[in-house]
């Protein structure tokens, strides 16, 4: 096989629900440290294939292959065991808990999970609790959390939640982020900040990102590469220029001319 | 940036709680050491109850449920070699000598409460919410039903009487520390984060590598071992165990407690097992005095519907009262009284 050498690779992914194929003959491969975008107009199926991938739904048929092994019917843990992590497009953050809590509930798969440890306070215990603190701490920082670790989480406003989510996916030590809608409901300045995060993390840590994104300045400047999903299926991929100028993806856009001649918004 | 409070609280509580029962041991009278004791294992069960329903959201109906296997173990492990075959002819081969110590009954109580809930769990965690309600509150039905009918071991109906009175004060404090450290320590680890986080959120949490699995089993389990334990306790109180005292108004008294007292904090259901428990002997001597029966039972009923309208988080809502993780300064007053 030759996905031997990818990080991922997707092969012919379909997603059924009933009658609707949400997702038909996906296929996707991603090499290290390479920042994709995954675009579409709205219920193409790119939250879908979001899901797929993290294991949140069961695919209908196809493979996909993560470090070449077979990841298509792991749960969502095991997928994150294995190095995938994400962050959803409506924010999904544990409301109750601080700002640092919510980063640390991210180590727990790697450490901490000993109870009699727990019970008796013992010194690795009290070790891992200090080292987790500490690395959510700097995670904490990366995303310019700083101030807010003791806030409950949803108190803080809305940009600075999605960089909590993309805080806490990181610190489970992925190496492939998917990120869902990060940009939705923040204004030009903080999208523009959260460019930037990205850009970082990415260079810094030689991260792999798959990012669905509405926000058309915001992909086009962040990705090497782009897809084009529509209604379920593949419709184009290359750099974000040939993109711009697929007739295809026009059409998928805003409509040819001869159908829906007011189809523009 | 930890603080040392909670360790200083500890030393406390367990200073209070050697004093107070020695203290209480020699001067007051039966009555009053039997309310001590029945608060003490009503804080044990409404902390455990909140590691299941408050930490990891499980709503379990099964408290009792594991508590009458907890109580039904230690009795027939602590029942007088003379007195077993006279009240059990039929008692299998097997369990005729065996015969423990009131302690190592107790975690063995315990121990098999917890085994049970480990299996049951298997089945009953699949399901959420509401249906996880009806689903344990037919494991407390199918446990009555059990006890009702396996004669040999447990006489059905009549229950096992008799049983020496091996509860007192200093046992039940001792559990009482034992149970509220525990849980503490497990809410302030990793543990305890990946159940609230398992509460808040389940696809977040599993999505952060979170096993649900594992961690609501888990959850259920500890709640299970010291629901079983306070069950041993009760049963050696009251020196009898009954299938109807393990009833659901038991395990709706439990949980009135940990809502009141704000699901998921300890010092909140500490709180609030010691008022309730207190509420409800101070309103007998008017019940008896005037006739008026179930005042006690219709105030609190009224106290858990007011909480839920003005303040449904509870007492302390999710979190520990500011004066830093005072939990355990909170408790010595109020358990003074």
């Amino acid at each position: 096989m030759t996905h031997k050498k990818h990080l991922l690779h997707v092969v012919d992914l379909v997603k059924r629900f009933g009658g609707l194929v949400a997702v038909s003959d996906y296929s996707l491969t991603l090499e290290q440290g390479e920042l994709v975008g995954l675009i579409g107009p709205n219920g193409a199926g790119k939250t879908t294939v979001f899901n797929l991938l993290s294991g949140v739904l069961k695919s209908s048929s196809g493979n996909f292959f993560f470090n070449s092994q077979n990841i298509t019917k792991f749960s969502p843990a095991q997928t994150a065991r294995v190095g995938i992590a994400r962050t959803f497009q409506n924010i999904r953050l544990f409301e109750d808990l601080s700002v640092l809590d919510n980063i640390k509930v991210a180590f727990h798969m790697h450490h901490g999970k000993g109870f009699l440890n727990t019970i008796f306070h013992t010194k690795k215990f009290r070790q891992t609790e200090k080292e987790i603190t500490q690395k959510a701490m700097e995670f904490a920082e990366l995303m310019n959390l700083t101030e807010l670790i003791h806030e409950p989480a949803k108190k803080l406003p809305y940009g600075d939640q999605r960089r909590v989510e993309i805080a806490r996916a990181l610190a489970t030590n992925p190496k492939l982020l998917l990120l869902d809608e990060p940009a939705a409901g923040m204004n030009p300045q903080e999208t523009a900040e959260l460019m930037r995060t990205i850009k970082e993390i990415h260079a810094k840590q030689d991260m792999t990102i798959l990012i669905v994104e509405h926000d058309m300045r915001l992909v086009m400047n962040l990705c090497q590469r782009l897809q084009v999903l529509n209604q379920g299926q593949l419709l184009a991929q290359g750099t974000p220029e040939e993109i711009q100028n697929s007739p295809e993806v026009i059409k998928a856009y805003l409509g040819s001319p001869k159908e829906n001649p007011h189809a523009i918004c | 940036m930890e603080s040392n409070r909670p360790r200083y609280c500890l030393g406390l509580l367990i200073m209070f709680m050697v004093v107070f029962s020695l203290g209480i041991e020699r001067t007051a009278n039966d009555y009053i050491l039997a309310i001590v004791s029945f608060t003490g294992i009503n804080i044990i069960l409404a902390v455990s109850l909140n590691v299941t329903n408050g930490f990891a959201g499980l709503f379990s109906l099964g408290h009792p449920a594991f508590m009458a296997i907890g109580g039904y173990t230690t009795a027939l492990l602590t029942f007088s070699m003379e007195k077993k075959p006279l009240f059990l002819p039929d008692l299998p081969q097997w369990l005729i000598p065996v015969h423990l110590p009131f302690f190592p009954a107790l975690l063995v109580g315990g121990c098999f409460a917890a085994l049970v809930a480990q299996i049951v769990g298997i089945s009953v965690l699949r399901l959420k919410g509401h249906y996880l309600a009806v689903a344990t509150m037919g494991f407390l039905i199918i446990v009555q039903v059990l006890l009702n009918n396996a004669n040999s071991i447990t006489r059905g109906p009549l229950g096992l009487n008799g049983l020496e009175e091996f509860t007192n004060v200093s046992w039940v404090a001792g559990w009482v520390v034992v149970t509220i450290y525990t849980c503490w320590k497990i809410k302030f680890s990793s543990l305890g984060r990946s159940m609230l986080a398992v509460k808040e959120d389940s696809m977040a949490a599993n999505s952060l590598g979170v096993d649900l699995f594992y961690t609501r089993n888990f959850a259920l389990t500890v709640g299970a071992f010291f629901a079983g334990v306070a069950g041993g306790l009760w049963g050696h109180l009251i020196t009898a165990v009954t299938p109807g005292s393990f009833s659901l108004i038991m395990s709706f008294n439990i949980i009135v407690m940990v809502v009141v007292g704000g699901t998921g904090s300890i010092t909140g259901s500490v709180t609030a097992a010691i008022i309730f428990t207190l509420a409800i002997e101070c309103f007998r001597p008017l019940e008896e005095n005037f006739g008026i029966y179930g005042v006690g039972e219709i105030v609190i009923s009224l106290v858990l519907i007011l909480i839920l309208i003005f303040k449904p988080s509870g007492m302390f809502g999710t979190g520990e009262p500011k004066f830093v993780t005072g939990k355990y300064k909170q408790l010595s007053p109020t358990n003074g009284k």
